[in-house]
């Protein structure tokens, strides 16, 4: 009878024990933090630090792993007791049962190890992985692991983890002979060169391999599945395979997005025009799923998943496959297009919504239309403007029916609209905008008015701003460039007008405020005449500083 | 009765008595003694021992290596009775128990108590250990028609093989029940386990890494009513030795061993009396059949879990019957290019499918003309330069071929021999002698490139034949 196995020394077993303490405590601070962390980081460190004393007492470190506790040599090391995130748990319910570490793991390979179990513990229980499986892609060097697998009938078996073997591609001998010749190395043994059989693969054949294995990586595998799909749509006459491929197809179509396939989803719309076009005797029924397939591409879920990419990868600037995909929309992806170009800060994306939505319209203005007597959206904003960016003139009055939207950017939106519009409608409605209570919307429709010359109604309003009374806070800016578009409308009228303000007759006479007399001065500017002029020079010694800077700086401009 | 008879019905009873032993072990582990299942456990075991007693007279089962023995007959394993099988070796090697003699007489109250005491023994113990308090215990219960031994002497290195071999049988039968898992789920309609596809894969690449020889012997097994689910196994196996001779990397491997292991998942949606028919196939028939590639995208298409979609599967899938020139079958619509992968798979199918006799195959070709068929025969589609590189594989003589040397001997094929620049020297097993007797399996192992003192070679193959001809199964010197 052999010895029984001999407990180790306690020291021994402390050594121990501060290491996998560190280690589970390590496990939850690489669960929490980020790499740049210091957190994340001090606790990387910690465990390297324990590792050292470890290997001072035992080559290799080998971990017996139960539900609750991790033993070595027969000695718990660790006792999670029962905890479900203790580490003992986490790599017991996946079948690891022996955990073998060998001195340098703690340089790199113990922290993707713990980020592994990170990784398993968060996998849903129908996930395709578990730790045994992301462990198995590791290909660790220094750690390696025995794990039960199931075999049927309620047996298990262990299994070690494979050592991994360096695998040598094909030709390497050979390239180091030739190296060496080539290097005029003298260590090469003189041998003759015989291949007395021709099932050995020659240079070429071994070149062909190479560069048959990289292209296979290389080339896009999913266009070749894809392709596979298509040609079984074509080819196969059964109506129920035919179903079962448009349906397939129609669930590929968001993952394809999500992954930035743009182009394989333009090629499959494409495809299926074709199909749709070349396959005599297509039932009805087919006919209609491929179409509704494609509408498929233009349904908000789509759309928001390709939005969602486009967000994220960072668009390139003429990015073939995505212009390619945006021109497959039909126009019901409109509403949607429009939100998204109303809620995106990249540019690259506006410019290229912007384009897609021009597209659209062009193809059914009518889609616009719903869009701008809908209720307020997302989408109407970019939807005035491109209203205007095509000069859809037939819409211009319900772009007017926007100037009493309560939202001041949708407002701001209609009268550039307006603006770029110009139609003698659009104008005379610009002129109702000039009372709008926001500024911005007010200066936009005056500019718009003034430069379109406006129209009798603009005199009017203008002078009501002016000299009416009303609500409206008009800071400085905005009441100088109201008395210069008053002068430029009113003309040789608004010189008596100015002249009142400047210099007010009658007995309860009362002058204007300092800086609406300035105002004057720079209306009477806009006229131009001699009697402007020689009423603005009267104003050079104004007691009024702001007056008399006023008309110092207009005269300075004004040539006699 | 004639020896032959006598031997299946042994075999038979054998099977059936190692199943029931381990069935009782298995439900006293789990239940109370008076618990139904065991109850009924027992009566089986009861009921088989009878059967073999009165066949034999008294029962010896030996483990040897990885074979067992009833008296002198040995045991075939099959896959449908494998993990029984190696639960009951488990069971034994354990204990250290290398012998274990039934006699006429045994009671199923001395059944019983043996196997509670097996399972009673401490699980910290040595098995030689563990051996010794068995001994003690058997006697001081007085179970006198049950005993055991601890079996012949057996080297270290000779355990070590055994223990590798074990290793990668399970890894066999666990790909092969993992595919008939799949196959029978999409029959079904059920989603499969991906979880466990990976497992198995990686296992299998691990195994044809670690001991390529040990598992692709097993390849021979060829089981005529698990063929849909062996031959995927098979392709994987070859594809990855393969891949790994051609310096693919372990994920890369995988990726190929996946795609193997599912290259013929279309299948499970032909229809079972077109895939099982014996006589040549209808052209309708046929036709359907040629849709299995097709049905196969279709399938992992479906299987895909989020983007979990390995897409190299489907085209290989796909593919595999296209041929170099795309005028396989399906026929191409689109511009294609024959995936590398898929031509990988594509020989490692010809190669098995070929080699194996199946419901229409009766007569299948040996190994060495497979092989050679395909690399002179290009209208056969094969990549030429994978071709050649199988043949570097697995030798111009495969293992499992038979074949007739010079000494007028029949042999196995087991393995390249030790100069790996004579494809046409392998390792081989001796299965008859010179006067054609038959030798007990696995037979003499003979590495044909060795020479005698004088230089010149002790054995050389002259011929190929056909296992059948001489009634040998090609695996039972594998398995």
């Amino acid at each position: 009878m052999t010895a029984p196995r001999l407990a180790p020394p306690a020291a021994d077993v402390k050594v121990v024990e501060e290491l996998l303490r560190s280690l589970d405590k390590g496990t939850r601070a690489l669960q929490m933090y980020l790499p740049n962390n210091p957190v994340y980081q001090r606790a990387v460190e910690q465990m390297g630090e324990a590792f050292a004393p470890v290997w001072g007492i035992t080559g290799q470190l080998i971990l017996d792993i139960e539900e609750s506790d991790i033993l070595w040599e027969g000695t718990s090391v660790l006792s999670t007791g029962g905890r479900g995130d203790g580490l003992a748990w986490q790599l017991y319910k996946d079948g690891l049962r022996r955990l073998t570490l060998t001195p340098g793991v703690e340089s790199e390979e113990i922290v993707r190890f713990l980020e592994v179990v990170n990784r398993a513990r968060r996998l849903a229980a129908d996930a395709s992985d578990d730790l045994l499986t992301l462990l198995w892609e590791q290909e660790f060097v220094l750690i390696s692991y025995a794990f039960v697998e199931a075999l049927g009938d309620g047996i298990e078996f262990l299994q070690e983890s494979a050592v991994r073997e360096q695998v040598v591609p094909p030709g390497a001998a050979r390239d180091e002979v030739a190296t060496a010749r080539s290097s005029g190395d003298t260590g090469l043994a003189e041998i003759d060169e015989e291949d007395s059989t021709p099932y050995f693969l020659d240079d070429a054949e071994i070149r062909f391999i190479r560069g048959e294995l990289d292209e296979e990586y290389r080339r896009d595998i999913r266009l070749a599945a894809i392709d596979a799909l298509l040609d079984i749509l074509e080819t196969v006459a059964d109506p129920a395979v035919r179903r079962e491929v448009v349906g397939l197809l129609e669930q590929v179509l968001p993952a394809l997005l999500a992954t930035g396939g743009f182009g394989t989803v333009a090629h499959i719309l494409r495809e299926m025009r074709v199909i749709n076009a070349r396959v005599p005797g297509l039932d009805q029924e087919l006919h209609q799923a491929i179409l509704s397939f494609e509408d498929r591409l233009s349904e908000p879920d789509i759309l928001e998943q390709l939005f969602r990419v486009l967000e994220d990868g960072g668009v390139r600037e003429g990015d073939a496959d995505v212009g390619a995909v945006l021109r497959e929309l039909k126009p019901a992806a409109l509403p949607t297009v429009l939100a998204h170009l109303g809620r995106t800060l990249d540019p690259a994306v506006r410019r290229l919504l912007g384009t897609s939505v021009d597209d659209l319209v062009r193809n059914d203005p009518q889609r616009l239309e719903a869009v701008l007597d809908g209720p307020p959206s997302d989408a109407l904003e970019p939807a005035l403007q491109a209203v205007a960016r095509l000069r859809l003139q037939s819409l211009v009055p319900r772009v007017i029916a926007h100037l009493q939207s309560p939202q001041d950017a949708v407002r701001v939106a209609a009268v550039q609209a307006l603006a770029e519009l110009a139609t003698p409608t659009a104008i005379t409605a610009l002129e109702g905008a000039l009372h709008d209570p926001e500024r911005t919307v007010r200066q936009m429709a005056l500019q718009a008015v003034l430069a379109r010359g406006g129209s009798g109604g603009a005199q009017g309003k203008i002078e009501h701003l002016i000299f009416g009374t009303h609500e409206l806070d008009l800071e400085r800016s905005e009441r100088r460039a109201l008395f210069e578009a008053f002068a430029q409308v009113a003309g040789a009228e608004a010189l008596p007008r100015m002249q009142s303000l400047l210099e007010p007759k009658g007995l309860f006479r009362r002058s204007a405020p300092a800086e609406v007399r300035a105002c004057a001065i720079y209306a009477l500017a806009r006229l131009r005449t001699f009697e402007a002029r020689m009423l603005v020079d009267r104003f050079t010694a104004d007691k009024e500083p702001v007056v008399r800077a006023a008309a110092n700086t207009v005269l300075r401009d004004w040539a006699p | 009765m004639s020896g032959d008879v006598d031997e299946a019905l042994v075999r038979q009873a054998g099977r059936a008595l190692l199943l029931s032993i381990h069935g009782s072990a298995r439900a006293l582990k789990l239940y109370p003694v008076e618990n139904a299942a065991v109850q009924r456990a027992l009566d089986d075991l009861v009921a088989n021992t009878v059967a073999i007693l009165a066949l034999e007279g008294g029962v010896e089962i030996r483990l040897s290596g990885e074979f067992i023995f009833i008296n002198q007959t040995r045991l075939r394993l099959g896959l449908d009775n494998f993990a029984a099988f190696s639960g009951f070796v488990t069971m034994l090697r354990d204990c250290g128990v290398g012998v274990l003699r039934v006699e006429d007489g045994v009671t199923r109250r001395e059944w019983q108590a043996f196997l509670s005491l097996i399972h009673e023994l401490p699980a910290d113990l040595l098995p030689e250990d563990r051996f010794e308090r068995l001994q003690a215990r058997l006697a001081q219960a007085e179970l006198v028609h049950l005993d055991v031994d601890v079996g012949g002497e057996h080297d270290a290195r000779d355990e070590e093989g055994d223990e590798a071999l074990e290793r990668a049988k399970r890894t066999y039968a666990h790909g092969v029940a993992t595919a008939r898992d799949v196959v029978n789920g999409v029959r079904m309609g059920r989603a499969p386990n991906t979880r466990r596809l990976k497992r198995a894969v990686q296992l299998l690449v691990d195994q044809v890494l670690e001991n390529e020889l040990s598992i692709t012997g097993l390849t021979t097994l060829r089981d005529y009513d698990e063929y849909t689910f062996t031959h995927s196994v098979n392709v994987c196996i070859f594809a990855v030795a393969l891949g790994r001779r051609l310096g693919l990397q372990r994920r890369q491997l995988y990726d190929l061993g996946l795609a193997a292991l599912l290259h013929d998942i279309g299948k499970a949606r032909i229809e079972l009396e077109i895939l099982n028919k014996t006589s040549a196939l209808e052209d309708t028939e046929w036709k359907r059949m040629q849709a299995h590639p097709w049905l196969g995208t279709l399938t992992l298409f479906q299987m895909r879990e989020g983007e979990d979609l390995a897409y190299r599967s489907i085209l290989a899938a796909h593919e595999h019957h296209m041929k170099v020139d795309l005028t396989g079958y399906p026929r191409p619509v689109r511009p294609r290019r024959l995936g590398f992968y898929s031509r990988l798979v594509a020989v490692a199918d010809g190669y098995d499918a070929a080699t194996t006799r199946r419901s229409y195959q009766d007569d299948p070709w040996e190994p060495a003309q497979v092989l050679r068929e395909m690399w002179l025969n290009p209208h056969r589609g094969y990549d030429p330069v994978l071709v050649k590189a199988l043949i570097n594989l697995l030798g111009m003589y495969p293992v499992g071929t038979a074949v007739i040397l010079d000494t007028f001997e029949v042999a196995i094929v087991a393995g390249p021999g030790t100069d790996n620049t004579q494809l046409h020297r392998p390792l081989v097993r001796i299965a008859l002698d010179a006067t054609g007797a038959r030798l007990p399996a696995p037979g003499e192992l003979v590495d044909l490139c060795q020479t005698t003192p004088a230089g010149e070679y002790g054995r050389t193959i002259v011929k190929v034949t056909s296992p059948d001809r001489y009634g040998l199964v090609v695996s039972d010197f594998f398995v």
